[in-house]
């Protein structure tokens, strides 16, 4: 069901790559491990997973760009027991993949418009208490960011426009701290804080087969965070790890296995590490 | 924006106490000569010696602290510059000016312990200075902090300081050995307009503020409120055995400026405005008095000038504006918002081209204020020539101060510290962490003054704010102090291992002329502070510019008292000089010290595993109007011996040839290293900014075969 799309996808990213070394473009490659696949509050898998993005960003003029690429997460571990996952059977796995365009103006205001498309992506069973079948879905999002104001300021919305249909609302801030002043090298502790609000995204009695997040319009979950970077010595690269707690407000976000008992958590924790080659220039 | 920028970033100083180092380095002895005997005397004589410190490209620049760059090249060589004087009773006394930002005590002892006993220098009569140019190496502090911070690239360096010392000591041994009869004359002149007090702030806190120099009227008051006076020794030798000629042969300046031209970003060698007026008189001298370089631009001057710095704490060089790049803010890289895409944190530093436009006008600047600083000098030399006498003696008294184990009998603090004003850096290069705050919006003294003043100034520190010190080292700050009065004819020089104030020296000045008799009107001129000299323990402030907290003030590490006990310590060896019978030195001791420069980080390049030659002629790669640019294929750094041994040679073509017009010392010429390249070389690029306009040019590698190591012409338009 994916294939075509994916082929479609590819052939974005593949002559965004082809153009890249004649106009200048800015590409990136990310490479996350975390200990549990979070998305907007909801734990998504109960073990590690190991997730890369890649981008292609190509000017249009002046601060606009239009980026195009693609995430994919690897579940490395068979999920045993209660573990959600999103792999077909009980072994390791590629789970969901997205691949993403947007259009953004990058100033003293950062600006973003896009479009996401989710692939093999699993939706929460009607019971609530396990993730369903495979399935595919679009969004389209608008955000805004202040990076030169204090706290960073960024607000976002996503609207469903496919298969879930409704919309989410994010609310972040993020404050570097001076980590050591007395020597190199440099590095910071970054504390962020994340709030996400859905509506329509949530079960819905009157179509039951449709997919959902949530179990009501209301705040999902406030998720604090607190991030280094990791000096490793290679100008091109980049690297930082966090800690974060979840603390879940929507009783979908309370969820960390398929058995109907495993709801008992408000509070959950959950780690990252991320190496970045954030902006590598064409001619470089 | 920048403002902005810094105002929504916080400082965490408590978060970071969790995950700093706070062990204490090892323990090491520096080297303890016997002092110094004299020699067998006859006529007042002196000599002079030079020796090329330049290390190979990689290690840090000190001076800017963690904000110093690694070198990747270098522009006007580093020397050592030593004159040694002997007068009639065969009392020595060595002067020594290095292309440094300080001198530590490590460093000045295992100078004194590489010289042979028959020279007559050790270490008490060894005056080792810097001239404080900020684009020098570190690593060679016996101050485990000085090591860590003193630079971006962190660590002792035990080959680095095995090099200066040996070089230096090579520069000593040179001007000791075969001294000539000589004659001297010592000489001042107010050079005003070309200094400013960068911490005025701090500076009209002094009560009474003692009159150094009246200043010309209409001068702004920041540019009044320095010590402008240009001391010199002229130094003219005998031509011939007799002693009936005499010529220049060089002098020993003092003068308080900080070596700040070149701005914070800079990744190259230079020896900076001292660099230029060092060389200024050097090539008049020898242009009007001295024949052996003529036609041969790659051999050594002949004349010496050597240029120690004076109560240059709170001066800065006049550099403009545009020649300061702002520093690192922490920003969001701007990124794609792809689901899944993770935010990154950087460092944002000013555009590459915003970082070359600061370095330009720095450069030009230097060049231009070095022009002008020459020509004070040459007049200030000239001016000399009357009154040149062979009658002159010598006599020094030096003292080791433990100011850590002795602050109490010192009066001052027990425990060195720095402030919170130390971090944020002076005005001449700010660091990124001026400015920040906790959570963005509560002030932590990250800054000159402001909170970086105390509100409970009841501890022996005063009105220091020292959060600092729980992420220092324990004891990684200096623990002694080496000073000295040494007497050169009327001349008295107090010499101290700090960066003083206008006004602190001033009160050292009229400490020392009282103890010598003088009221301030001969003090003033017969008492010259020379600073930076035989260790590095920061800076010196009086006791009202301290309350202030400027970064001076956070930087000077025993606290409120240390400008006075040096200017009582001080007073106290000019007091026993004077009593000595005869003029002569005092019985000086040279006492067993120690240091902690941490374990040696063997920053300097090592050794390639592979051979290593020359793989590529040397080829032009712009060969414009305002700059032409070449490169070629050398050797490794590790291999680059560039102690006095020219890599690069500027030849114009001439009716007769081809004719040397520069080499790779000239602050018009840099020389970068840009990196491996291929299997058995590095690549080196020249960037010659000022080439001779219409001239047909080549450059050539010394030491390579005509052919094999000579470019192609290139024709400047």
């Amino acid at each position: 069901m994916a294939s075509g799309p994916l082929r479609v996808g590819g052939g974005i990213l593949a002559l965004s790559l082809i153009a890249l070394p004649a106009a200048g473009q800015v590409a990136g490659v990310d490479l996350t491990i975390a200990s549990r696949d979070t998305w907007r509050g909801l734990l998504r898998t109960s073990l590690p997973v190991v997730q890369g993005d890649a981008f292609v960003s190509v000017p249009l003029s002046g601060r606009l760009a239009l980026t195009s690429g693609g995430w994919m997460s690897l579940e490395p571990f068979a999920p045993h027991g209660s573990s959600l996952t999103s792999c077909d059977q009980r072994k390791a796995c590629f789970g969901e993949k997205r691949i993403w365009a947007e259009l953004a103006y990058n100033r003293t205001v950062g600006l973003h418009a896009g479009w996401i498309w989710y692939l093999d992506r699993r939706f929460p069973a009607a019971n609530g208490t396990s993730l369903g079948p495979r399935g595919d879905t679009h969004e389209i999002s608008l955000s805004l960011r202040l990076p030169r104001l204090y706290l960073s300021p960024r607000i976002a919305g996503y609207l469903d426009v496919d298969r879930v249909g409704g919309g989410y609302l994010e609310g972040s801030v993020a404050l570097p701290v001076l980590g050591n002043i007395n020597a190199a090298p440099f590095w910071a502790l970054v504390l962020t804080a994340e709030l996400g609000y859905s509506f329509g995204q949530s079960f819905d009695q009157d179509h039951p087969d449709n997919p959902f997040y949530y179990a009501g319009r209301r705040v999902t979950h406030l998720d604090l965070g607190v991030g280094s970077d990791l000096p490793i010595g290679v100008e091109w690269l980049s690297s930082s790890a966090s800690l974060h707690t979840r603390i879940a407000v929507d009783d979908a976000t309370t969820r960390h296995g398929l058995k109907p008992g495993d709801v008992d958590r408000w509070l959950a924790f959950y780690a990252r590490m991320s190496l970045s080659a954030p902006r590598w220039k064409a001619g470089r | 924006m920048e403002g902005r920028a810094v105002s929504r970033q916080s400082a965490g100083l408590l978060l970071a106490l969790a995950i700093a180092g706070c062990g204490t380095a090892v323990e090491i002895p520096l080297p303890a000569p016997a002092p110094h005997r004299p020699v067998s005397g006859d006529v007042l004589r002196a000599g002079f010696g030079r020796a090329d410190i330049t290390p190979p490209p990689g290690l840090g620049l000190g001076g800017n602290g963690p904000e110093g760059r690694r070198a990747r090249g270098w522009r006007t060589r580093l020397y050592a510059r030593a004159l040694v004087l002997q007068d009639a009773r065969g009392e020595r006394i060595a002067f020594v000016v290095a292309d440094l930002a300080h001198i530590s005590a490590l460093l000045q002892r295992r100078v004194a312990e590489l010289l042979p006993t028959e020279l007559g220098i050790s270490a008490d009569n060894l005056l080792l200075s810097a001239t404080h140019t900020h684009s020098g190496p570190g690593h060679f502090y016996e101050a485990t902090e000085f090591n860590l911070n003193g630079s971006s690239v962190v660590g002792f360096d035990q080959k680095l300081t095995d090099f200066l010392a040996g070089q230096i000591a090579g520069a000593v041994r040179q001007a000791a050995e075969h001294p000539k009869a000589a004659r001297v004359a010592w000489g001042q002149r107010a050079v005003w307009g070309l200094t400013r007090n960068r911490s005025y702030e701090a500076f009209r806190r002094n009560t009474p503020r003692w009159d150094l120099e009246t200043p010309p009227p209409g001068l702004d008051r920041e540019y009044a409120a320095v010590n402008p006076l240009w001391t010199m020794l002229r130094v003219d030798v005998a031509t011939d055995q007799a002693g009936t000629t005499y010529r220049p042969a060089g002098a020993y300046s003092i003068f308080a400026i900080h070596g700040t031209g070149n701005p914070s970003v800079t990744e190259l060698y230079d020896a900076d405005i001292h660099g230029i007026a060092e060389r200024g008189l050097e090539q008049y001298i020898d242009r009007k008095y001295g024949a052996g370089k003529v036609g041969n631009r790659l051999a050594p001057p002949e004349a010496l000038h050597l240029v120690a710095n004076g109560a240059e704490g709170d001066v800065s060089p006049d550099w403009p504006a545009e020649s300061r790049c702002p520093p690192a803010l922490l920003e969001l890289v701007p990124r794609p918002e792809g689901p899944g895409t993770p935010t990154v944190w950087d460092w944002r530093m000013p555009t590459r081209a915003a970082q070359s436009a600061c370095i330009a006008s720095g450069r030009r600047f230097i060049r231009d204020i070095g022009d002008s600083l020459t020509r004070h000098a040459i007049a200030l030399f000239e001016s000399l020539q009357g009154q040149l006498s062979g009658d002159v003696d010598l006599a020094i008294g030096f003292e080791t101060l433990a100011v850590r184990r002795d602050s109490t009998r010192l009066r001052i603090c027990g425990e060195p510290a720095v402030g919170t004003s130390t971090a944020a850096g002076a005005e001449d290069a700010r660091t990124r962490f001026a400015g920040w705050k906790f959570l963005g919006i509560l002030g932590i003294g990250l800054e000159e003054g402001g909170r970086a003043i105390t509100t409970d100034p009841r501890t022996c520190q005063g009105f220091k704010r020292t959060d600092l010190v729980k992420l220092t080292k324990k004891r990684g700050l200096p623990e002694f102090a080496q000073v000295s009065v040494a007497r050169v004819g009327d001349m008295y020089l107090a010499t101290l291992p700090v960066e003083p104030t206008t006004m602190a020296a001033a009160a050292i000045q009229r400490s020392v002329g009282a103890a010598l008799g003088f009221e301030w009107e001969a003090a003033r001129r017969r008492v010259t502070i020379v600073g930076l000299t035989n260790g590095f323990l920061q800076y010196l402030t009086t006791r009202a510019e301290y309350s202030a907290q400027s970064y001076e003030g956070g930087s000077t590490l025993f606290g409120p008292g240390e400008g006075e006990m040096f200017a009582r310590e001080l007073a106290r060896l000019a007091d026993s000089l004077n009593r000595t019978g005869a003029g002569r030195s005092l019985a000086n001791r040279v006492d067993s010290i120690f240091g902690r420069p941490g374990g040696d980080k063997q920053l300097w390049p090592r050794a390639e595993p592979r051979p290593q030659e020359l793989t590529a002629a040397p080829r032009w790669t712009r060969c414009g109007a305002d700059t032409v640019t070449g490169q070629w294929i050398g050797p490794g750094p590790d291999r680059l011996n560039l102690a006095g041994n020219p890599q690069v040679a500027l030849e114009k073509q001439t009716a007769s040839g081809w004719d040397v017009v520069t080499w790779d010392d000239d602050p018009d010429v840099e020389v970068w290293l840009l990196g491996p390249k291929g299997k058995p070389g590095w690549l080196y690029e020249l960037r010659w900014s000022a080439p001779p306009s219409g001239a047909r040019l080549r450059f050539r590698l010394p030491g390579q075969e005509d052919g094999a190591g000579v470019s192609p012409v290139c024709e400047v338009g």
